[in-house]
Order: C-alpha cells, then structure tokens, then sequence
C-alpha cells in the first residue's frame, strides 16, 4: 500500500479543506478569550496593586496573584485541550480517509493493556499505558491497528517511560508454530529490556550488520529463520535505515506486533498553535507503511503456518 | 604446599570438563541441526515421484531433465554417503527442480493442472524448511568449528577427536525459491 499523494491533494482540498477553514474561525475566538483572559488578570492585578499600602500583607497578596494565574492557565489548558479534541474529531476521520479509504481514524483507542503486555516487547509488570490515537486500516488479507501509545512502568520517583511512540498490532488468520522477537539491541533507555531476554533462545544470525542492530529470540532456531531471511532482515535494515527509529517487532500466536518508537502519528502539542503538519503526518504513515511492506513481503498467509 | 598442588589440579580437571562438555553441547547441537535438515530433505525427495508423474503427462520433450531428478532422487536416498556428497547431490536436485518450474512457463495446461499447482506449493514450503534449517546448521556448525580451533580448546578437541565439521554450502537456495514464485 502506498499512499497516492496526488488522490490525497484532490480529496484533501474537496473534503477537508473547507471544515479546517471553519476550526480557523472557532480558533481566533479561542484567541480572543484567552486574550480577554489576560487582559482581565492584567487589570485585577494592576487595581489591587494600586490599593496595596505599607500595611498590607505581601504574602497573601502574591498567594491570590498566583491562583488567579494558576486558574487562568488551568482556563487556557481546556480552551486549548477542547479545542485539540474538537479539531481531532472534525478533521481527522476525512483527512485520514482522503490520505487512503481504508483509513479509519478514532482519537479515543480503544486500547487493552494486554495487547502490549502480549507483545513480550516488556516482561515486568506496566504501570500504565496510554494511547490517545488510533488509525484502524482495513486490507484484503489483514487488520492493521496503530496506536500512539506510551507505557510506563513503576511509580513515583522510578516511574520509567518503557515505550513511547507508535504500535501497531495486525492480526492474521494463521497462528505461528512458535513466538518470535526482533529486538532492536541500540536501547539507550530500553537497557532493562535487553538483559531481561538474556535467558530466552537467542537465534544468531549469518547478517553482521543485522546482527549489529536487532536481536533474535525464538524456541526454535530454525522457524525463526523462516521467518528471518536473508531477504527480510535486508529489507527490514533497508527500513530501519529510512525510518531512523528503533523498529521491534514480535511475531505470536496469530498476531504480529510492531513497536516503533520516538514517532507519534500527530503531534498534539502543536495542532493549537501551528498549522496541521501535514508532510509530518504523512512522512509518518509512509514510515509505517514501510514496516507493513516488509513485514508483507514474508507472505505469511500463504507460507509459514 | 600439597594443597595448593591439589587445587591447582583440581581447577584444571574442572576446566577440562567445562571445554568436554561445551564441546559435546556443541557437537549435539550440530547433530540435532543436522538431523532436521535430514528430515526436510527427504521431504523433499518424497515430493519428487508425485512431481515427475504430474509433469511427464504435459512435457514429453524434457525427459532428460526428469530422467536425471528421479536418477539424483536415487543417489541422494542411498544410506553410506557423505555430507559434502549429499550438499552436491541436494544443489543438483534444487536446481533440477527449479528447471522444471521454469520450464512448465511454456507448458500453460501443465500451469493449469490442480495437482501441479498443489506440488508447487509444497515444493516452496519445503524449499523454505531447507533453507532455514541449513542456515541453522550452518550457524551451528559456525561456532562448533571456531570453539574446536580456539586455543586451548583445540588442544582438548585434538584429544577428544572433536573434528571440523563443513558446512552446508549451497548455490543460494533463496534464489530458487524466489524463481519459483
């Protein structure tokens, strides 16, 4: 599958264009409050500033400064939240569907834990897990779901981000014989995971510089090079190489999991005060497009049961 | 004095026992790689009457290609032949049968028949079984070889009549199996 830039422009400019305009209109109202906002604390603090005299006590005068910013800044945090939300739910169903009709997108996924916890990619206990975005693709032969999903594990101070950025989970109709782990072995921060496979079947393989960057484990040292071969972990290098993020991916029972961190499918932080990224947003699906391909090209309907 | 002598030997003794039995996991592991590709191979080899009756019926002016399967079926079969004769005998055979699958392009009532289609497959599938199953070998064989030459396990290996095993060499099965898609 490969994402047809100019099918995209054409129905992106028909259908999208004209509701993104209309978010514009609700977006300089947000501005306005918020600049009303402003302006009002400004006056308050300016009129009580003027009141203030050499008997007044400073502390109680800068504690109430200071939740009036505090609710202020909670105020603008919703506006901006709510209106995120608003533009997510308005514009990216039609945006993600004139990128490709098989594109489903939701902004509330509904995520299991268990999906990740199934994946093997963290054998310890998952704090917590959140995932906010979701894009459900529908082909003939499989059932692709990315989630943009951070995971952490222990709380408080050792509270430990494990996995942060995009996961996608396809689900065949054939189980595999036995469960497969590539492991991207460069972890700056993901040490923990690395020696926690130490004592499962590590599969050495005949590729220096795959070997470099991912390892292997399966049970089964010869079905893991069924699913691993030489063609595969080229082209899996070749994607790594392009994406230049750390790829994992876990072949079990009759899912297969892809974990690709560091990459997030829109950026909430900036849809408030930027334009919708775009070539982000689509650099992004075609990153992971590039994964599904070869994960594809292993035809695993057709041959590894 | 006695002592130190006594735990001097007694370290020795243990270091000897730890290389034995790495060397013997080794061996066992190259043994049991060994024994899988063994059993993909006749696989193989029982696929192939099924393969030559089914084309014979359609390619009548390739009777040497087929001749010279079912002959190399009947080599590869034989109980006393070595491993590097039978890696000769398993390329002829890959290439064999790549050649009738190339050569079944001309024949389109042979491409259409069900059975054909259904050796095909299973032909891919066990081509792939071998590959893997070499390439684990091979991988095994690979640090069987280098555990037996390093000092001072050579030594030991030398003793114990642990000997180099050669590998799997072959003329790029994935190759043929992509010609057979």
């Amino acid at each position: 599958m490969h994402i047809n830039i100019s099918d995209f422009q054409k129905t992106y400019y028909e259908n999208v264009k004209p509701l993104e305009d209309g978010i514009k209109q609700e977006k300089k109202k947000i501005y306005i409050i918020i600049s009303i906002i402003i302006i009002i604390t400004f006056v308050i603090i300016m009129i009580s500033q003027m009141n203030i005299d050499i008997y007044s006590n400073m502390k109680e005068i800068t504690d109430s400064y200071l939740t009036i910013i505090i609710i202020d800044f909670f105020i603008i945090i919703w506006l901006v939240n709510s209106f995120t939300s608003k533009l997510k739910n308005k514009i990216f169903p039609g945006l993600f569907k004139s990128i490709d009709s098989n594109f489903v997108y939701s902004s509330k996924a509904k995520w299991q834990i268990d999906q990740f916890t199934d994946s093997g990619f963290y054998n310890n206990k998952i704090n917590s897990c959140m995932s906010e975005d979701n894009l459900y693709i529908k082909t003939d032969n499989q059932d692709i779901n990315i989630y943009e999903l951070e995971v952490t594990h222990g709380q408080g101070k050792q509270e430990k981000t494990v996995f942060s950025g995009l996961f996608a989970h396809i689900v065949l109709n054939k189980s595999f014989k036995s469960d497969v782990k590539i492991i991207y072995n460069k972890h700056k921060d993901f040490g923990i995971i690395k020696s926690m496979f130490a004592n499962e079947d590590k599969v050495n393989l005949e590729n220096i510089e795959f070997e470099e960057n991912y390892d292997v484990y399966c049970t089964d040292q010869i079905y893991a090079r069924r699913i691993l071969t030489l063609t595969f972990m080229e082209k899996l290098l070749q994607a790594t190489d392009k994406i230049n993020n750390r790829i994992q991916i876990s072949f079990k029972n009759n899912n297969i999991y892809i974990a690709i961190s560091g990459i997030k499918l829109i950026n909430d932080e900036a849809l408030f005060f930027k334009k919708i990224d775009m070539v982000m947003i689509l650099k992004t699906l075609d990153n992971i497009m590039e994964i599904i391909e070869v994960i594809n090209f292993l035809e695993l309907d057709e041959q590894i049961v | 004095m006695l002592g130190i002598i006594f735990l001097v030997l007694c370290f020795c003794i243990l270091i000897v026992v730890a290389i034995y039995n790495n060397l013997v996991r080794l061996s066992n592991l190259v043994k049991n790689a060994f024994s899988s590709i063994d059993v993909m191979l006749k696989r193989r080899y029982d696929l192939i009457p099924n393969l030559v009756e089914t084309v014979k019926k359609y390619m009548d002016y390739e009777e040497s290609v087929l001749k010279r399967i079912t002959e190399l079926r009947v080599e590869a079969t034989q109980s006393n032949i070595s491993i590097d004769e039978k890696v000769k005998i398993d390329n002829d055979i890959s290439s064999n049968m790549s050649k009738i699958f190339a050569l079944s392009e001309g024949y389109p009532d042979l491409k259409a028949d069900e059975s054909f289609l259904k050796l095909q497959t299973a032909t891919i599938d066990v081509e792939n079984e071998i590959s893997a199953a070499r390439r684990s070998f091979n991988s095994s064989a690979t640090e069987y070889n280098i555990n037996i030459n390093v000092f001072p396990n050579n030594i030991f290996a030398h003793f114990f009549e642990f000997k180099e095993i050669s590998l799997f060499k072959t003329d790029d099965t994935e190759n043929v199996i992509i010609k057979l898609r």
